[in-house]
């Protein structure tokens, strides 16, 4: 009675995600990436070039949120990029450097995912999900006053 | 009492339960955990979605209990109406709804219809996640009698439809030029950007018309945000104020003498996310002297101040504040500074006023363990102190603070608590056949009051969605609870 919950993919229709639900044409395509999830398990995904990380993710049921759809609008889709491919990636826009502000444990290596586009020289790469298992509101934690 | 509607009791399945629960702990029972959340908001749909994950191997029903007519709580009427892009997290919550184990049922208060104690009678688990529901007071002269000086609550919910009394608001825009926004937070920088910005561009958004009529009157000319610490302990974040400094025909208004304590060093200690935005208030400090052209509308930064009583006849027309200071020794750059008042009293004049200095949790039910001081429910790590199988998540369980993404990532650690509890068998319940959401709705039903589904929702949706599209804007909100009850109606 219970069916497997199948991750949300509510975006096809807003014309994002559609891409990369297709799969490459040919070898030089390819981009192998690999998810480490927050339990510390790996996902090697083999990807292609013009995929988007955070719908990708999506598709292979990667646990990575993406609340606002790619807009900029949240950091629900914080990753870590492992480091000798950070240099790999254009700089962050403005909006990107601002959602991170927000995001939880953030390090040098945080970007959002849905901000990441695969390329070749991505081949090889991996991120890492951000671990939720950190009680950061511990007992006794006081809001701080406005 | 309610034996007529959980007496499906199944005696093979009962035993099974036990068995497989004492024995091995695996849930390969017929009969289903019921799980109930208290609130249709941001940590209400996360936590369904996480408990979902969670919960594949064992048969699970979780049904989203809603106070309004209308899901998905501060999404709908707390992000500002120029945040559309935050409001597309709609479309994940609604795969959620839709899930075949979700069911969500609106128009259903627990604490008035039903009481907290009586959802034990139909679920094992219950989760309250029905957030921070009032603004704190300031308690001063003037502040509940003098007309034009509103809580951000109120305001926020008079622009966006939040209880259908805020549509009745009305504010007076149109008799004064200035406006006093008490609290630096991210939702006292909302109520300035609405207050600031361009009517055309308002008109695009879901904001409600009839606030959009008052707005198109509106003189307001000059807002200042007040608040009683410095530039290094503002609330707000980084993209709220970025928004402001980019308004059309909007200037920002920032005072040199403010910033001049803030130093390089001082700056080089900062985390990131304080770093950066200090670095954008010092930017902004200096745009201003670059660009002197009179500008269509202002706001303006005051620090050190704390209101002591609103001043006028009927309507508010100043606020007298005290002066603060940091208390001896303490550095001026510190998170947590704390403040003291100098006696040094500044009338500042203003014709509205919008107090937004924080919300705060209510007791929904007398029954409840509750911390009245933190406006926050007494629990231990999301589990609620003394009521084994109740729980809480959100705002309500850790206090009024923080963005979505903080709600996600939370809303997962609690699933894995309530999963783990349930597997453990730490809830001695487990073993009890209850009815879920059938039993629930039955009850609701006996007491006169009619639920809402999802697949009613879906029409007020679509009749929304319709209206605003003949207006260019992606939603027309309805205002008032006996229509949405009308358009809902099977």
């Amino acid at each position: 009675m219970v069916k497997k919950l199948k991750l949300p993919r509510t975006t096809a229709v807003r014309h994002h995600g559609e891409y990369e639900w297709q799969d490459p044409k040919s070898e030089d395509e390819v981009v192998h990436i690999t998810f480490i999830n927050k339990d510390g398990k790996h996902v090697p995904l083999r990807g292609k070039v013009g995929d988007n990380l955070l719908y990708l993710g999506h598709r292979y049921g990667v646990e990575i949120e993406g609340a606002c759809e790619a807009s900029l609008a949240c950091s629900t889709c914080h990753i870590y990029v492992k480091e000798e491919y950070l240099d790999k990636l254009p700089e962050p826009k403005e909006e990107e450097e601002d959602q991170l502000d927000l995001a939880a444990f953030l390090k040098d290596n945080s970007r959002l995912g849905c901000q990441i586009v695969l390329k070749k020289d991505l081949d090889g790469a991996e991120f890492t999900l951000p671990q939720a298992t950190r009680n950061y509101y511990v007992d006794g934690h006081k809001p701080k006053p406005h | 009492m309610f034996t007529h509607v959980i007496r499906r009791t199944f005696i093979p399945c009962l035993i099974q339960r036990s068995l497989s629960i004492a024995t091995t702990n695996s849930t390969l029972s017929s009969s289903p955990i019921r799980i109930c959340i208290v609130g249709s908001g941001p940590a209400g749909f996360y936590l369904t979605q996480n408990l979902l994950k969670l919960s594949q191997t064992i048969p699970t029903t979780i049904d989203i209990i809603e106070k309004a007519p209308v899901p998905f709580g501060l999404v709908r009427y707390g992000v500002a109406p120029d945040h559309p892009e935050v409001k597309n997290v709609m479309h994940t919550f609604t795969k959620i709804a839709e899930h075949e184990n979700v069911r969500f049922i609106g128009n259903v208060h627990i604490g008035k219809t039903i009481g907290l104690k009586e959802l034990q009678d139909f679920y094992h688990v219950v989760v309250l996640a029905y957030g921070s529901s009032v603004e704190r007071s300031l308690n001063i002269p003037g502040e509940k009698t003098l007309a034009n000086v509103f809580s951000a609550k109120d305001f926020v919910g008079w622009y966006n439809v939040g209880v259908p009394e805020n549509a009745e608001l009305r504010p007076q825009l149109d008799r004064t030029d200035r406006a006093v926004i008490v609290g630096m937070g991210n939702v006292a920088l909302d109520c300035a950007r609405i207050l600031l910005s361009s009517i055309d561009d308002l008109a695009k958004t879901d904001i409600t018309d009839q606030a959009l009529d008052i707005l198109r009157q509106s003189r307001i000319r000059h807002v200042t945000l007040v608040g009683r610490r410095g530039p290094m302990q503002v609330s707000f974040t980084i993209k709220e104020l970025r928004e402001l400094t980019k308004l059309t025909g909007v200037q920002s208004r920032l005072n040199q003498e403010d910033f001049n304590r803030i130093d390089q060093n001082m700056i080089d200690k900062l985390e990131r996310p304080r770093k950066r935005l200090t670095e954008l208030l010092l930017k902004t400090v200096q745009a201003k002297h670059s660009n002197e052209k009179v500008a269509e509308r202002c706001w303006y930064l005051k620090f050190w101040r704390r209101p002591k009583q609103f001043n006028g006849k009927t309507t508010v027309e100043s606020i007298d504040f005290e002066h603060t200071q940091p208390v001896a020794n303490r550095s001026f750059s510190e998170e947590n500074l704390p403040v003291q008042q100098n006696q040094t009293i500044e009338t500042i004049p203003c014709g509205l006023v919008i107090k937004s200095i924080g919300y705060q949790g209510i007791q929904i039910d007398p029954w409840l363990p509750f911390d009245h001081e933190r406006g926050i429910i007494l629990n231990r790590q999301n589990r609620i102190d003394d009521r084994p199988g109740f729980y809480c998540a959100g705002w309500i369980g850790r206090g009024a603070r923080g963005v979505i993404a903080e709600t996600t990532t939370e809303s997962h650690t609690i699933a894995k608590r309530i999963i783990d509890d349930i597997e453990h068998g730490r809830l001695i319940n487990l073993r009890d056949i209850k009815s879920g959401g059938d039993g629930l709705v039955s009850l609701v039903k006996s007491r006169q009051v009619r639920c809402i589904s999802y697949e009613d929702w879906k029409k007020l949706d679509a009749h929304e969605t319709n209206l605003g599209l003949s207006k260019g804007k992606p939603r027309e909100k309805i205002l008032n609870i006996q229509k949405m009850l009308e358009l809902t109606a099977p």
